[in-house]
């Protein structure tokens, strides 16, 4: 229990302690109260005799020293931090009010017929208030002293050392002299006063224990969330190293790959008359191939472009429907070859702050996405519109739709569509993953409708640029 | 006949090297080659060529600039029309425009990699054309 409380951080106990104090303090006014009340019954209504002057003495007693520590607890709740000196008073303070408290008690019920007041049980009180606040040994010691007390008051009016004084009207008969009485009284009392000290100071064991546990598992799951955010940032730097590794890579095809192009297209081109036949098929076939390479280590760099967007380096004021125009006349001639039908509502003068190229190609993705994948004589249409916070973009198709099991793969690396594939064998994989990044990057989000075989409209939102 | 036109290659990938030496002789070009900024060099000293094409990055990343800026800026050899072969724009992620930055650095024409013959090819005959040869 102490190493508990030495566990705890030094304002902490402090802050427990000074509340205790005042607890207690708040306890005395309402015994006060209660003593007052007591006395004015007994006095005046029952009539009784007792010792009323020394009775009322008591009360100013009590009275005068919970003034005492009230003005202690309100000088150390005023102080901004508490030391370990202020501690020690705080401690002290509550051992010697419950001290005080047990000799006026005893004081109390010795002018108040000793023996023969039933008030000895009212101990009890104060050994649950030292279970609480105390260690076990401790409270064992207070017990002592209340034991020692009541004894040495029921002995020296036994032997009439004291005078007695008797309650008149209360009892009959005077017991402070009946030997078998006296001891009986003494002896329930104690086994009395110490089985309340030990069901209170077992009582706060356990409670004290199951703090500690909470105590202690509350450090366990910092820790874990400590580690947690190290792991974090682990990952994120493998990431990061990930994606620097992924544009080396991505580097070095280039090269090689770019030669292998050049040199199957001479090939096929400047040797028309050796190159016949299936031979001429099979550098036709490995140009293919290769032109999809190409656009895969294409995908792959700005991929790992789009996640250094965030520094916003190349950020400048874009015209959302210039930069629209653009893609669709850019694609419009793709659009007329397949039999699509591209149609727009843009509204004028949105702006957004952007990587010029980023945006491009994230709207040259879904559109170029809506046209590829639309049947003949539909229609593909892109719209923009606004409100105060965004600027809303948005590809609709009649096409061939997403299945709604392909949907949380959707802007995943390298993921494609089962009916994406089937229709078209080119197509990197990347390109979604690619504009989910972007878009993220500037802040936006997109979305996605899908009917499989209906079509599709893809929702873009960007933040606009606050005037 | 007149004598053909001497195009000088700068390129250090052998197997561009050679597809481009057959693009060149094709279209009835005389062609000389080179795999790095000295070789270059020894070239031009050799025989002055009508034409260069290079590319911008060989053993270092802008070895092809280097040598384009030092032939530009030496009296003898800067009326010679440099061609510069690049994938700059995509490689490197910077911005190099031929159109806003081509005064930075005076050459003649940029073409990107990998390099379509028929594009080569007018590219360099429109070259040729504006400095009359």
């Amino acid at each position: 229990m102490t190493d508990l409380i030495q566990q705890k951080d030094v304002s902490e106990e402090g802050a427990d302690l000074l509340q205790s104090l005042q607890w207690l303090i708040r306890l005395h006014w309402l015994a006060i109260a209660l003593i007052f009340i007591a006395i004015l019954f007994v006095q005046h209504i029952f009539g009784l005799g007792a010792a009323y002057s020394q009775l009322w003495l008591l009360t100013g007693v009590i009275l005068f020293y919970s003034m005492g520590f009230a003005v202690l607890g309100w000088y150390l709740s005023g102080l901004p931090q508490l030391n370990q000196k202020h501690i020690t008073w705080t401690r002290c303070s509550i051992f010697v009010l419950i001290v005080l408290d047990l000799i006026v008690l005893t004081l109390m019920i010795h002018y108040t017929g000793g023996a023969e007041n039933p008030l000895v049980f009212f101990y009890i009180f104060h050994m649950t208030v030292a279970g609480i606040m105390f260690s076990r040994r401790t409270a064992y010691l207070f017990s002592l002293l209340a034991v020692c007390l009541l004894g040495l008051m029921l002995s020296l009016e036994y032997f009439q050392i004291v005078p007695h004084y008797h309650m008149n009207g209360f009892l009959p008969v005077e017991l402070y002299r009946e030997g078998s009485y006296v001891l009986g009284l003494g002896i329930i009392a104690a086994i009395t006063i110490m089985a309340s000290v030990y069901l209170s100071t077992t009582i706060m064991t356990r409670l004290r224990r199951r703090e500690l546990e909470l105590e202690q598992a509350r450090q366990a799951l910092l820790e874990e969330s400590r580690s947690c955010e190290i792991s974090l940032a682990q990952l994120n730097q493998l990431h990061k190293e990930k994606s620097e590794f992924m544009r080396k890579v991505a580097h070095e095809l280039r090269a090689p790959l770019a030669a292998i192009k050049s040199c199957l297209q001479v090939a096929r081109e400047y040797y028309p008359a050796e190159l016949t036949g299936k031979p001429r098929e099979m550098i036709e076939r490995a140009e293919r191939r290769s032109d999809g390479l190409s656009a895969l280590v294409k995908d792959l760099l700005n991929l790992s472009r789009a996640t250094e967007f965030s520094l916003a380096a190349n950020f400048q004021l874009l015209q959302l429907d210039k930069l629209l125009k653009t893609v669709i006349e850019f694609c419009r001639t793709n659009a007329q070859e397949l039999g699509v039908q591209l149609e727009s509502q843009l509204a004028p003068g949105i702006e957004i702050m952007g990587d010029p190229q980023g945006i491009e190609e994230v709207f040259t993705n879904f559109l170029s996405n809506a046209i590829k994948y639309s049947p003949k004589n539909t229609r593909v249409t892109v719209t923009l519109r606004t409100d105060a916070k965004w600027a809303y973009i948005c590809f609709t198709d009649r096409g061939i739709g997403i299945g709604p099991e392909d949907m949380p793969l959707l802007f995943t690396e390298f993921f494609r569509a089962k009916n994406a594939k089937a229709l078209h064998v080119e197509g990197t994989g990347l390109g979604l993953a690619l504009s989910r990044r972007i878009v993220e990057a500037h802040g936006g989000k997109i979305s996605v409708e899908s009917t499989l075989g209906e079509g599709s409209a893809f929702k873009l939102q960007l933040p606009i640029k606050q005037a | 006949m007149a004598q053909a036109v001497c195009i000088l290659i700068v390129e250090d990938d052998a197997d561009i090297l050679e597809a481009m030496k057959i693009i060149l002789e094709d279209g009835g070009y005389a062609v000389t080659w080179a795999m790095d900024s000295a070789e270059a060099w020894q070239q031009i000293k050799e025989e002055l060529p009508d034409l260069i094409l290079m590319d911008v990055m060989m053993k270092t990343p802008d070895e092809g600039f280097q040598l384009a800026y030092q032939l530009k800026n030496d009296p003898q050899y800067s009326s010679i029309p440099i061609l510069m072969v690049t994938s700059v724009t995509q490689k490197t992620g910077f911005r190099f425009s031929p159109e806003t930055d081509g005064d930075f650095l005076p050459v003649e024409g940029f073409i990107e990699k990998p390099v379509n013959p028929q594009q080569l090819l007018s590219k360099i005959k429109q070259l040729l054309q504006k400095t009359n040869k």
